[in-house]
Order: structure tokens, then C-alpha cells, then sequence
């Protein structure tokens, strides 16, 4: 039994001389939240495409709940929620419209689902959908993704439209929902905040290369920012030390892992140590991006 | 329970719920036998992933810092936690490590230290 | 449910021409009666209003019924939806055909009820004998000829404006084109459904003619199957 909602092995994508992804790796658990992390165009949509079967692979392969997405696009399909980065539907349509044309190709679809979460997010379900501000199209699109029963959720920025208020709501929900149906959420997104509110995994992606994947509160205890005083300490990057920054005596090192041993070391070597911090997920994924450039 | 987490610190969001709940009990705003938030009800109120309440109450269980009936609700632990003399220090030594910086750096005397350490756990003494 | 959201699609589009087509023939007939233009009244008015309104519809729906997906922009909302792609083309195809259908049975029965009430008069009766089921079953061909045309058209360039340009410049320039054939390299290019294919008889030309609509359709097909969102 496959443990894994979403499992990649080099997976790529090549248009013409443009690698929009390149032998992307990801593991995502099943029953876990995972943030998948990046800037506007490192591949995130493109990876995400692959997926579901809107866009071939170049190369690679990826498999969701042990199924190829090349082979098995519909049974992937039936269990897969999906909403889109272009939050464009129906323009004629309106919500209820859209419910009643999306409830006939899922069996798991429910309507009790549709009430709850039509009232929890304030969406307005009689309104032509072109008339709907972005906002509430990002709703209406989150509501037909909830409410179809499905064991594994894809939410390209879900969030990018939504006010504060309607965020936190959304979160709680997706919080929620992940725990009592068990089901998996793969949400990509630029917005750290709410990337650190609830998940569990973060993937960080930047130019179609995917920089760390771990579980968050990992990566939170392994990132640390030692700032050392000293002279002629080491200013070599590596895998662990992700940069250094001098100015004068004072060195900062932004380590990746066992930063108390590499203290330690800087310790023997005369070094004084004068802070050991930890890091924000925004200070972590700008240091990840940074250091690519 | 009023708790507070800050996602974007860095420390991980368990982290901060395990340190409050023992400043709590610490500082006597939580008894022993007090029932604590269920793990779904802690999550909605902070608005995180229910995986991380849960984590933050399993690490304070095994710790024996709460206990939970099955099926009946969580609540602070009757005792102390059990440690060892020397794991208890060792857990303090990184707090003691701060003070002693700080102190220094401030050039205060060591009885000037000292003494502000005590009247802290004088206050604490007076609340329970 | 798809069915049903095509239906949406092509709903005004229908009824309009429902409508016309009911009322084409006996206003038609009102009108000539009453000017005395009785001569020209009769199956040549029938047969090339059938036509007319049957061809605006084949296009109209060809170019309407196809263009949501892609102009829309609502491809990665349906094809992310359990259901093959070949489905939603075929699909699409089909609440066109039925619609077509009926247009053409509602202007045919209102045609042959405006005929059946004036073929009481003696000025109807010699013309009434000569139309011929052939010339509705042409017309008729060449229609979902032209239907499944528009519609591959505008499946595969993504605009039901485009699609419909492109159909029309075809229906219209092929004439000129075989002319020009014709006149230059003494072929005969086969043009439309209605006319025989070189020698062969008129049934089994028909036939390939349908044949060469669904490949139309077909070709959609295959072009959104491969393409990429």
C-alpha cells in the first residue's frame, strides 16, 4: 500500500529551450498538508499541471496514490480536487449552477458539504459567476473542490484572492476538513504566512529545481543564524552553510543542520559565539532563493 | 486557555504551545487535574493544523507534563514529572547560560544576578 | 450534466431558430397569397428556406456549441473533471446534431402543413407533387456536413468567430475553387453533400459525405486530446 498521495521521480518539463521544471523529486504523505512554495513562475503550476494530466512530462515520472499520471489520468481524476491558478469558470453559470453541473461526475460528491461550506464562506450562490468579484470566484471554485469527497486536494494559490478574513476562514477549514476526512492537501502558494499556519510539509521550488522538502517544524529546528565574532573564521559555503555575511569581526552564518556542532567548532577555533537564532519561514525561503542566484 | 502562537517565529508552533502550557503550570495559572482544551478545539482556536496541537500534547505526555484519559479528556498531570536530579539541571543550564550572558554583558554583579533570580522565584512561590 | 450545460450554451442560439423555422412557411404563405405571387409559392420556397435556415443553424451551432472550452478559458476546470476529453467533444457534437434536428423537423412539418392548406387551392396543386424527399434528405446532409465542419473549425482554433470565418470562407470558396479546377486542369473536384461523388450513385455518395463529417469531428478529437492546457 502506497504511503504516498504524491510521489515524483525527475520529474521535468521542457518547452522548446525552456526548462520550466527540472527533475523535480516530491513526496507528499498521505493525510498531510503540504505547502509547496515559490516565487510567481518557478513551476509550481507547471508541476502541478503534470499532475492532473493538463500537461505532459517531458521526462520524469509522478505518481498519484500509485498511479501514473500518464496511465491512469481518470482514476486519478475521480479522487483529486482540483482549483485552478486562473480562477475563470462558467461566466453564465452561477455557484448553484456550477455545484449541479460538477455533483453528476462524482459520486463521493456532498451536498451537506455544499451548505456548510457556502454559508461558512459567505459565498453568493445566485450570481452569474462573471459578475462575482475575484474574491468570491476563489470561493466558489474552493467550494466545488470541497465539496466533492476527494482523497487528495490540489489548490494552486488559493488564497492569492481572498481577504485576510476569508484566509483564516479558508484555513480553518482546510485544517479541519484534512483532519476529519483524512484527506490530503497539496496547496501551492507565495504566502508564507499561511503556509506555516497549517502545514505540516513545505517543498520550496525556484526555477523548476526543488531547493529543500521536509516537514516545517524540521526545517524550523534544523535552520538556525549564528552570529560569531572572530577573526579569519571559515566563509565557505556548503550544503550546511547556506551563506555567509561579514562585516568586520562579526560573521553570520545561516546553517542548515547541526548548528551546534558547527558552533562548537567555530568555538574551538577561538571564535566567540554571540547569538544562535532561530528563522522565519520567509527569512529560510529567501536565504534557499537567494543562494540559487 | 489563552495561548498564543506565532507561526512565523522560528521556533516550531508544537514548541510554543508546549512552553506556554508549562509556564503555566509553572507560574500556577494551570492546577493539576485541570482540564485542558481537546486537541481539535486547541487547533480551531489557534487556528493551525490539528496535527500540531496533537504533537504539542503527545511531546507534554510523554513528558508526563499531562495526562489523557481515552475517550474522557486531557488534563494536567498530579506530579512533577519524574526526571532524574541531573536531567532536570541539564534541562535549565541553557536558561542559566542566558542569564549568565546577560548579566555580564549588562556588567551587574554576580549577588546582583542572583538576587534577581530569586525574587522571580519568590513571586512564583507567592502565586501558587 | 454536460449535456445539460451545452444545452445552456446553445439555448437562445435554438430558440430563436426554432421559432423562425415555425413561422418562416406560413408567414411566407400569408404574405405571397396576399400579394399574388402565387406561382412562385410552393416547393421552391419550401426547399430553399429549409435550406437557408437549416445552414445558418449548422454554422450557428457549429461556431456556439464548441467554443466554451477554449474561449472561455475553462479547459483546466473541464478537463480536470473524471471524464475523457473525447467525451466532452463528442458530447458537445451531439447537442448540436439533436438541435439541428429539430430545427429541421419543426420548419419541415410547418412547411408541409403551410403546403397541405394551400393544395387545397387549385393554384398549389400541380407544383405540390414534384417536391421530392431527395432534395430534403441533400439538404439535409449538406447541413450536418456543414455542422460538424464549423464545429471542428471551432474546436480546433479555440474561437467560435474564427471557427465560423474559417467554415464559411471554405462553403463559399470551394465553389470557386473547383471552378477554377476545373477550368485550368479539366477536374472535377467533388464539392458538396447533395452532389454525387464522380459516378458513383447518389446514396453511397451521401454516405461517404456523413463519413467525412464525423472524420471532422474525429480530427477535433484527436487535436484536444494531444493538446496541452
Amino acid at each position: 500500500m502506497n504511503e504516498l498521495a504524491i510521489d515524483s521521480k525527475d520529474l521535468t518539463k521542457t518547452y522548446g529551450s525552456i526548462r520550466a521544471v527540472g527533475g523535480i523529486n516530491l513526496s507528499v504523505p498521505r493525510g498531510a498538508i503540504y505547502g509547496f512554495l515559490g516565487r510567481n513562475g518557478a513551476g509550481k503550476t507547471t508541476t502541478i499541471k503534470m499532475l492532473l494530466g493538463l500537461t505532459r512530462p517531458t521526462a520524469g515520472t509522478a505518481k498519484v496514490f500509485g498511479m501514473d499520471v500518464s496511465a491512469e489520468c481518470m482514476a486519478i481524476l475521480r479522487r483529486t480536487a482540483f482549483v485552478s491558478e486562473k480562477k475563470t469558470l462558467y461566466p453564465s453559470l452561477t455557484a448553484s449552477e456550477l455545484v449541479r453541473f460538477s455533483r453528476g461526475f462524482y459520486p463521493t460528491w456532498s451536498d451537506s458539504a455544499v451548505e456548510k461550506y457556502a454559508r461558512l464562506l459567505e459565498i453568493p450562490m445566485k450570481q452569474r459567476f462573471e459578475k462575482l468579484s475575484n474574491g468570491n470566484q476563489t470561493k466558489v471554485w474552493l467550494l466545488l473542490a470541497l465539496s466533492q469527497g476527494a482523497d487528495l486536494l490540489i489548490l494552486d494559490e488559493p488564497t492569492t484572492a481572498l481577504d485576510p478574513v476569508s484566509v483564516d476562514q479558508l484555513l480553518h477549514v482546510l485544517a479541519e476538513d484534512g483532519l476529519d476526512r483524512g484527506c490530503t492537501i497539496f496547496f501551492s502558494s507565495h504566502q508564507l504566512e499561511e503556509v506555516e499556519r497549517i502545514a505540516e510539509y513545505a517543498g520550496v521550488i525556484d526555477r523548476g529545481k526543488l531547493l529543500l522538502e521536509s516537514r516545517l517544524d524540521d526545517i524550523k529546528s534544523e535552520f538556525r543564524l549564528i552570529t560569531a565574532a572572530g577573526n579569519s573564521l571559515p566563509t565557505q559555503t556548503s550544503p550546511q552553510v547556506l551563506s555567509v555575511v561579514t562585516e568586520g569581526n562579526f560573521y553570520r552564518y545561516v546553517v542548515t543542520k547541526d548548528a551546534d556542532s558547527f558552533a562548537s567548532g567555530l568555538s574551538q577555533n577561538g571564535a566567540t559565539i554571540t547569538n544562535v537564532a532561530t528563522l522565519s519561514l520567509r527569512e529560510i525561503f529567501l536565504q534557499l532563493v537567494r543562494k540559487e542566484q | 486557555m489563552l495561548f498564543h502562537v506565532n507561526p512565523s517565529s522560528g521556533v516550531p508552533i508544537y514548541l510554543q504551545i508546549e512552553t506556554q502550557v508549562k509556564n503555566a503550570i509553572a507560574a500556577g495559572a494551570l492546577r493539576a487535574d485541570q482540564a485542558l482544551p481537546s486537541v481539535r478545539k486547541l487547533a480551531a482556536e489557534l487556528g493551525i493544523n490539528p496535527t500540531t496541537a496533537a504533537r504539542a500534547y503527545q511531546n507534554l505526555e510523554r513528558d508526563g507534563v499531562i495526562t489523557t484519559i481515552p475517550g474522557g479528556g486531557t488534563y494536567v498531570a498530579e506530579n512533577v514529572p519524574r526526571f532524574l536530579k541531573s536531567e532536570k539541571l541539564r534541562r535549565l543550564q541553557p536558561y542559566a547560560r542566558q542569564i549568565a550572558v546577560e548579566g555580564a554583558q549588562l556588567r551587574l554583579t554576580n549577588d546582583e544576578i542572583l538576587k534577581t533570580v530569586r525574587d522571580e522565584l519568590d513571586s512564583l512561590g507567592e502565586r501558587k | 450534466m454536460y449535456f445539460w450545460k451545452c444545452w445552456r450554451d446553445t439555448r437562445s442560439f435554438f430558440i430563436v431558430f426554432l421559432i423562425i423555422a415555425a413561422i418562416v412557411m406560413p408567414v411566407a404563405a400569408i404574405v405571397c397569397v396576399g400579394t399574388h405571387l402565387v406561382e412562385d409559392f410552393g416547393t421552391s420556397a419550401f426547399s430553399t428556406t429549409f435550406g437557408l435556415i437549416l445552414t445558418a443553424v449548422a454554422l450557428g451551432l457549429g461556431a456556439v456549441g464548441a467554443i466554451h472550452e477554449f474561449a472561455d478559458k475553462t479547459a483546466h476546470f473541464l478537463f480536470t473533471k473524471p471524464r475523457s476529453r473525447a467525451y466532452f467533444v463528442w458530447a458537445g457534437w451531439a447537442v448540436g446534431l439533436a438541435e439541428l434536428a429539430a430545427v429541421a423537423a419543426v420548419n419541415f412539418l410547418a412547411g408541409w402543413a403551410t403546403l397541405s392548406h394551400y393544395s387545397k387551392n387549385p393554384f398549389h396543386s400541380a407544383l405540390h407533387g414534384s417536391m421530392t424527399a431527395q432534395n430534403f434528405l441533400d439538404d439535409l446532409i449538406f447541413c450536418i456536413w456543414a455542422y460538424c465542419l464549423t464545429y471542428s473549425l471551432t474546436v480546433l482554433l479555440r474561437n467560435g468567430l474564427k471557427g465560423l470565418g474559417a467554415s464559411m470562407a471554405i462553403l463559399f470558396g470551394l465553389p470557386f475553387f473547383a471552378a477554377a479546377v476545373r477550368w485550368r486542369w479539366h477536374i472535377d473536384l467533388p464539392l458538396f453533400p447533395g452532389l454525387p461523388l464522380g459516378s458513383l450513385p447518389l446514396v453511397v455518395s451521401n454516405i461517404i459525405w456523413i463519413l467525412i463529417a464525423m472524420f471532422f469531428v474525429l480530427a477535433a478529437q484527436l487535436v484536444v486530446e494531444r493538446a496541452e492546457m
